[in-house]
């Protein structure tokens, strides 16, 4: 009954609340005639003070600890679920999806790229903290302590399978996402991360009615394919599928011999579990594969490179501060034209319009430099991942993919073999055995 | 366990269609909302534009009053609404999950194992290799093809090639004291080209007076001509002329910057009699405040019905002439708004004229014998509170500043003080303001200083061309534009105190965090620079970097503005109480002095004695 109830109350509050964010908290102007108009606060989350920034990381390393602990050791899905209703509810509800660790990766690459901005210790430890988990236990952050991935696991009811050729493709996206999101990042344009977030708008029960609508069916998506947002964009997954490459405490099915019936593969609604394989190309033909792709991975990068170059002045252009220039240059060639916010604040603050416009430059000249890079990591991605997913390894039995196993545990209850006895997996875990 | 289940799923099925129903009805509640969001109130904002061109408007004002409450009522309703949906929905899918995975649980579906799915999965991995290609190489075509086909303006190429202002195309890389001069384009006439030019001011509508109009009352000899100025030396600013101290010729004084010669009373009190030389009767009321040449005080005054200039003996108060001034053809309806008055702005007088300017924007000039000269009309003025912007009498050149709401109307114009004919008029893109220019002379050019919303605009005095243009000032601009040390200030509450060099609308420095005027203007004195906010709190900054030295609040609020006349700076409340104070590094009074009638005029002072006009009386103020 606990599954049925935290799945009823993770999908009941999500959907309610993506509905109910359509504006129950949204500020009114003040009134055209009337004085005493006591401004709402604002929705955002004020800044911790210090003692509860380390009361969360303190809180993260707890859940991530005992997550490793019931996953790798007690392989117990039950007590994982508990531990994800607890991550939405503080991580997500209380703390309102802020610090977010997906979201950190923007904050360290600004401050790399921005002397004066000084990194909170609770961004930089959102940051690390995961990776290290990932690095010895695999992404039990993803399983038990991100309040995202947690609500998309709480929801989803009736999982469908994703054909394996749509699920390669879609994984793609994700190093996208991040390339661009770093960029825009060190460029200061924007957090793309947080700004596009759909679960901030769930969390805040408050967001403009297009994000509404695109939480909305982020959450309804998850009732039927399991965590899509974390599969298919969620930039920081990319980084801990790479640390968790190197983890030697990883999700073993079984600890006995595998029976090969392919029933933890049906039940794993992510897709994380690879089946056995016993064929391999021939050198020759694999050699002739990833020439083939490297070549394809070259013409995309020569395109893409051109391409984005040529379009930097325009990319630019999402930039606000390149925004208020071409504004202030249109209001400065017709004085009647009514002010946006944007130049009235900046003419308000007496700065030059000449100032604006170098600013601008600069930001233009940022974008010249940074998307041509760009384009070389997009045309990497392409290529790094053509070649991985054509990538043929023998297996004698079903594995979890080190990757893209988010530690649900689900596979252990559909596993016919019996499951080891409690604290087992402890004790090896403790003697260094897998 | 059979009808159990069956009940179970039927549960989850009426659960989903509650759902839907409640979700279908938050949905609509949505869109209904967005028209009745107070957020984006643009039906109201065209509302309040049109208020703003006639705020005398009742029936508007109360049609924007019900939409404003409509609009609020609607947004609470739809917020009611919102919040009892979420708790409806919650409900049903809450009541949807429980039964669904109880139905579940009472018929679990045994998995069966799929040979075929390992073959499956490597297949889909090698088809998943080739969409990764493709879907690289049709982002790189697509991004080539609009890369290759379409425009791509950088503003670096506009700020090194096009647009940048004649010295400011390679402007210095350190971070000086913040900026907002647009400098107007290299020999642009008027308007620079590449802007908006505005269209040709509107044609005055002039006529010439009745020779019996001007009652003479008691004849008075003319003074002679101010003296000539000598050219200033380079690089050297002066305010307009230093007139004898005989003579505050127009708003704010001599030099129409707040600032007089000499001494004046710095003692009264009027129900006691003390300290007041004379006391006379003003006929019709108005905020314009009193202006004297030589032995004569000269006012104006209207109502709705009835316009007047009055002169008075500066010895005796003695009424010496009232001069009605007729309606022309063209005249706008004399109508105040938000308690303007009808006669709001300062006369302007010189050795041998005195220009009135009233309400519904119609002017007239008289000689000192009373005696109409001539008379012309401004036509209907799109401007919220009519024309208030005092005229300035200078060399010769009768100044008014016209600005208004409606696109191309704005201007500033010269007549010839003796004809009342058009010397000049340049047109100013600018909106409705009542802010009085400021003569100046800038290495012996004379320009005019003007404050407007936005832009505090510089004016050659000879031709009207614009010198230089800066802007940052927004809102209702009333106060007027000062001078001091070179430097002119110009001041508007919620836009900031603005020091801009004479010569070239350079910005200096501006702060936006004191108590700034929205009527008085500000007073230079001795490095510092002193204005009244709305709330009554006078407050001094440097005049070298904006900063507040001292802030000092009254009582009550004040309309007039400060004026410093000999070393004593002179404020005076609306209730008619005047501060004298010192004009000092902190604040110290020297006196407080009642009128007993309200004030909203700004004191004048000459010949020793300072003058004020009350709500009823006009007052000379000195010792007898």
């Amino acid at each position: 009954m606990i599954r049925g109830r935290s799945a009823a109350l993770g999908m009941a509050f999500s959907l309610a609340s993506t509905v109910g964010a359509q504006g129950v908290q949204k500020a009114q102007p003040p009134p055209q005639f009337t004085s005493g108009y006591t401004v709402p606060s604002t929705p955002a989350p004020l800044p911790r003070a210090d003692v509860f920034s380390l009361v969360d990381i303190g809180l993260l390393v707890a859940v991530m600890g005992l997550g490793a602990w019931l996953v790798l050791a007690k392989r117990s899905r039950r007590e994982v679920r508990v531990l994800t209703l607890f991550a939405v509810l503080y991580f997500g509800f209380y703390r309102l999806g802020c610090v977010c660790a997906i979201g950190s990766i923007q904050n360290v690459v600004y401050a790399a790229a921005h002397s004066d901005y000084r990194l909170p210790v609770a961004v930089a430890a959102f940051f690390t903290l995961p990776l290290l988990a990932a690095l010895f236990f695999g992404r039990v952050f993803c399983g038990v302590a991100c309040p995202m991935g947690a609500l998309q696991d709480l929801v989803l009811i009736r999982p469908l399978k994703v054909k394996a050729q749509l699920d390669g493709l879609l994984g793609t996206i994700p190093y996208l996402y991040l390339g661009a999101a770093v960029a825009f990042a060190a460029l200061g344009t924007a957090f793309v991360i947080c700004e596009y977030d759909p679960f901030v708008t769930i969390f805040r029960i408050n967001g403009h009615l297009p994000m509404v609508l695109v939480a909305g069916a982020t959450v309804l998506l998850s009732t039927v394919v399991g965590r899509p947002y974390c599969r298919y964009l969620c930039p920081y997954g990319v980084l801990l599928r790479w640390a968790s490459v190197f983890a030697r405490h990883r999700v073993r099915i079984t600890p006995e011999e595998c029976l090969n019936c392919h029933l933890c593969a049906q039940a794993c609604p992510y897709g994380a579990i690879v089946p056995p394989s016993t064929g391999r190309r021939e050198p020759a033909q694999e050699r002739k594969r990833v020439l083939s792709i490297l070549a394809l991975t070259l013409v995309v990068a020569v395109a893409m490179g051109f391409a984005v170059a040529r379009l930097s002045p325009t990319l630019a252009r999402w930039d606000p501060r390149v925004v208020r220039a071409w504004e202030l240059r249109e209001e400065q060639e017709n004085p009647r034209l009514v002010k946006t916010k944007m130049t009235e604040a900046w003419t308000r603050h007496a700065r030059p319009v000449e100032e604006a416009y170098r600013e601008a430059a600069a930001v233009e000249r940022n974008y010249a430099l940074a998307m041509p890079l760009l384009a070389v990591w997009f045309a990497l991605v392409v290529g790094l991942r053509a070649l991985a997913l054509g990538f043929q390894r023998q297996r004698p039995e079903y594995e979890t993919d080190a990757g893209a196993c988010v530690h649900c545990a689900r596979c252990y209850v559909a596993c016919p073999v019996p499951n080891r006895p409690r604290y087992a997996g402890l004790r090896n875990l403790l003697e260094g055995r897998p | 366990m059979r009808s159990l289940e069956v009940a179970l799923r039927r549960v989850s099925v009426v659960a989903v269609a509650f759902s839907l129903l409640v979700l279908a009805a938050l949905v609509a509640n949505a869109i209904h909302a967005r028209s009745s969001d107070p957020n984006p109130p643009t039906r109201i904002e065209k509302l309040v534009t049109r208020l703003n061109v006639d705020r005398r408007d009742t029936a508007l004002m109360e049609q924007i009053r019900r939409e404003d409450e409509w609009l609020r009522r609607e947004y609470a309703r739809g917020q009611r609404f919102a919040a009892t949906g979420f708790v409806l929905l919650i409900g049903g899918v809450v009541l949807f999950v429980l039964s669904y995975k109880g139905a579940q649980r009472l018929r679990p579906s045994a998995p069966l194992p799929d040979p075929a799915a390992p073959k499956n999965a490597a297949l889909g991995l090698l088809n998943a290799q080739q969409g990764v290609l493709t879907l690289g190489l049709s982002l790189a075509g697509l991004l080539a093809v609009v890369a290759t086909l379409s425009r791509h303006d950088a503003i670096s190429a506009y700020v090194e090639n096009e647009h940048m202002p004649v010295g400011a195309a390679h402007p210095p890389e350190e971070k000086g004291p913040a900026l907002a001069v647009l400098a107007p384009p290299a020999g642009a006439q008027n308007a620079p080209p590449s802007l908006a030019a505005p269209s040709a001011p509107p044609p005055l509508e002039g006529s010439l007076p009745a020779a019996s109009e001007g009652t003479e009352l008691v004849p008075m000899p003319v003074s002679p001509p101010p003296p000539v100025v000598a050219a200033d030396p380079p690089k050297k600013v002066e305010t307009s002329k230093p007139e004898p101290a005989a003579h505050w010729s127009m708003f704010r004084g001599p030099a129409a910057s707040g600032i007089a010669r000499g001494n004046a009373a710095t003692e009264w009190n009027a129900p006691s009699g003390k300290g007041v030389l004379w006391k006379a009767d003003v006929p019709l009321p108005g905020f314009g405040s009193p202006v004297v040449w030589d032995k004569k005080v000269f006012l104006s005054g209207a109502t709705a019905t009835a316009r007047q200039v009055f002169a008075f003996d500066a010895d005796s108060g003695k009424a010496l002439w009232s001069t009605t001034v007729p309606m022309l053809p063209k005249s706008a309806p004399m109508k105040e708004s938000n308690g303007s008055g009808f006669a709001p702005a300062t006369a302007a007088a010189d050795a041998g004229h005195v220009v009135a300017v009233f309400v519904n924007g119609d002017v007239a000039c008289l000689d000192h014998a009373g005696k109409l000269l001539w008379s012309l009309a401004l036509g209907a003025l799109e401007n919220p509170y009519g024309q208030a912007s005092s005229p300035v009498l200078w060399k010769g050149k009768l100044i008014l500043q016209v600005d208004q709401n409606a696109e191309g109307k704005s201007a500033l114009y010269a007549l010839d003080v003796k004809t009342g004919k058009q010397v000049w008029a340049v047109g100013r893109p600018v909106q409705a303001s009542w802010s009085t220019p400021l003569p100046i002379e800038v290495d012996g050019k004379p320009i005019i200083v003007t404050c407007a919303n936005s832009l505090a605009i510089a004016h050659d005095a000879a031709s009207g061309k614009e010198i230089w243009r800066a802007d940052g000032l927004y809102g209702e601009v009333a106060p007027s534009p000062t001078v001091g040390n070179g430097i002119v200030y110009a001041a508007q509450m919620g836009a900031g105190l603005f020091a801009l060099g004479a010569g070239d609308g350079k910005l200096l420095w501006t702060t936006s965090e004191v108590n700034l005027p929205d009527i008085g203007s500000p007073v230079y004195a001795d490095g510092r620079v002193f204005f009244c906010g709305p709330d009554g709190t006078l407050s001094a900054v440097s005049a070298q970097d904006g900063k507040l030295l001292w802030e000092h609040k009254f009582e009550k609020s004040s309309r007039s503005s400060p004026v410093l006349i000999g070393s004593r700076l002179y404020l005076t409340t609306n209730e008619g109480v005047t501060h004298v104070c010192e004009p000092g590094d902190a604040y110290r009074e020297i006196a407080r002095n009642v009128l007993g009638e309200p004030v909203g005029a700004t004191p004048a002072a000459a010949g020793g004695r300072l003058y004020l006009r009350g709500d009823k009386s006009l007052f000379c103020l000195g010792e007898k």
